[in-house]
């Protein structure tokens, strides 16, 4: 982490800023949800997701996964997180964790995976099914 | 008591026990179906000491708790013998078979994998695929010998989730919404509208002859849907057991938002992880660990809500140390299935019991059915496993939240 409390760069130069109403010591809202992770665990998350350009193009943003979704993410058992592309390239990228059920990933981005060993058939069922 | 329970060696995502037959979606993309009959042989060859009790618990389930089972079972130490040898079953036997071709007769290559749902109603097969909704007709030659047509599209875009009843299919497809439709037409195939009732939808739910929409795991929306007397047996429903009585003629007619339906209840919607519906309930798995079985009063259409009384079902921990939140629901006779990520537990009779212990790709139920009801089926990588449900009540056990820091209400 850098003095400006950003994280990175990474391989593809992007930052990461760790938001505080996700981080895991947030106070409860109910249209946030917060991570489990630690704010540079957070980062590699977003890195892994970064450096294999994991886009999806539906939600203009970068979807990430950690070891077929054995790792869990978020406080209500998130298993996937979100980083939105930010409006202006030079600014940092945020994030947090989701499920498939309300961010629908793009088929393509669930195709890759599956095609890359990312996630196993039974992930890639769950994660279309929005299930995960 | 826990379940009896077989399985079967083969690499499939999905599988399905209708009118007398299994049906599975291999890994490699076909769809095949072989006569149940001729699965419980085999298991019957390898475990003839069980052949009554295999029969019993996979075949004709409905024996055991028809109005002649339960007045059989009611005479002197009968019941007590035949729990005596399902605990037995249960206990010491894993009743396992090989996946054999040979066995089953292959309809076609399913055009688009993977399958992510599938429901079987009038005859018919529908697969909800990741590019679309095809519908197979079992029985075209409107005999009881089943003689699949191929596969035909009847619906473009990815389906999550399936639903049938009363002459009406509902399908689910995410942000593309909810859909219905009808082969009660003079082409006697799925008409699927093309406008949608719902902006989103991951699943539904009867309750009755509505339907619970959900936007996502933890909100919905109730459509009433206005239906009609069918006088005549429907042609459709004539292999039935059990004939539908009724038809679907107007399909959302009314709806109630969730914040409508929740007014009255003691539970505050930003607290909902999870939830499903029963006919006549809905279950709630809360962020704080506690899982709530609440009433929807439905005497006047006009007036649906949730009430105010929250029955606490068992939970496995009721601790955030442990995650619990359900990957799937289903539901079966006095309790239902909740799929985890890395387990399925049956809540049932008051008591959770864990029914497996690694992860699932797909779990199905039967509650609609006269002979599959008390049947669990579960499909992963490696095996599909079929489930009896011990069907005779249980003494519940009383639950408070001290109970919960003993492991032995739960039976593993």
């Amino acid at each position: 982490m850098n003095s400006d409390g950003l994280f990175g760069p990474t391989s593809e130069k992007h930052y990461y800023l760790p938001v505080t109403y996700h981080n895991k010591t947030a106070t409860v809202n109910k249209h946030k949800t917060t991570w489990v992770l630690r704010q540079n665990e957070q980062y590699e998350v977003f890195k892994v997701s970064d450096e294999n350009k994991w886009f999806c193009k539906n939600r203009n943003g970068l979807f990430s996964i950690l070891d077929n979704g054995e790792v869990v993410m978020g406080s209500n058992e998130e298993r996937l997180s979100f980083f939105p592309k930010p409006a202006n390239t030079n600014d940092p990228y945020h994030g947090y964790p989701v499920d498939s059920g309300e961010y629908e990933l793009s088929t393509e981005l669930v195709d890759k995976w599956l095609e890359e060993e990312i996630i196993d058939t039974r992930l890639h069922i769950k994660i279309l099914k929005g299930q995960i | 008591m826990k379940t009896i329970k077989f399985s079967i060696k083969v690499k499939a995502i999905d599988s399905y026990i209708y009118g007398g037959h299994l049906f599975l979606i291999l890994q490699d993309g076909r769809i095949v179906f072989t006569e149940i009959s001729k699965v419980i042989r085999k298991l019957v060859i390898e475990y003839p000491l069980f052949e009554n009790l295999i029969r019993l618990s996979f075949q004709r389930n409905d024996y055991l708790s028809n109005r002649q089972g339960l007045m059989i079972l009611g005479v002197g130490e009968l019941k007590n013998v035949l729990m005596k040898l399902w605990d037995r079953a249960t206990n010491e036997i894993e009743f396992s078979i090989d996946f054999d071709l040979d066995d089953f007769e292959v309809i076609d290559n399913i055009p688009s994998m993977p399958v992510l749902d599938m429901r079987m109603y009038a005859m018919r097969m529908y697969l909800g695929c990741k590019e679309g909704l095809y519908e197979i007709n079992l029985n075209p030659q409107d005999n009881y010998h089943i003689k699949p047509s191929k596969p035909e599209l009847c619906f473009g875009g990815k389906v999550t989730h399936l639903n049938a009843k009363s002459g009406e299919v509902v399908i689910s497809a995410n942000s593309e919404g909810l859909f219905h439709g009808s082969f009660l037409n003079n082409k006697n195939k799925l008409k699927v509208i093309e406008k949608p009732v719902a902006k989103k939808s991951i699943r539904t739910g009867w309750s009755s002859y509505d339907v619970i929409n959900y936007e996502e795991h933890n909100s919905f929306e109730y459509f009433v849907n206005e239906t009609t007397n069918i006088d005549s047996k429907p042609k459709y429903s004539k292999f039935d057991e059990q004939p539908e009585r009724r038809r679907i003629t107007e399909f959302g007619k009314e709806k109630f938002g969730m914040a409508q339906l929740m007014e009255n209840s003691n539970l505050k919607i930003e607290d909902i992880a999870y939830c499903f519906n029963s006919s006549t309930s809905g279950f709630f798995f809360t962020k704080d660990g506690q899982f709530i079985n609440i009433n929807l009063n439905k005497e006047n259409k006009q007036d649906l809500y949730f009430t105010s009384r929250n029955r606490q079902l068992p939970n496995l921990d009721n601790t955030k140390k442990h995650f619990t939140r359900p990957v799937s629901s289903s539901i079966v006779p006095k309790g239902c299935v909740i799929e985890y990520f890395e387990k399925v537990v049956l809540y049932h009779n008051g008591k959770a019991k864990i029914i497996e212990t690694s992860p699932s790709i797909n779990v199905r139920t039967y509650p609609s059915s006269i002979r599959y009801k008390n049947l669990i089926t579960i499909t992963k990588e490696q095996e599909i496993s079929i489930h009896s449900i011990y069907p005779f009540d249980e003494t519940p056990i009383k639950l408070t939240f001290d109970d919960f820091d003993f492991e032995n209400i739960f039976d593993e």
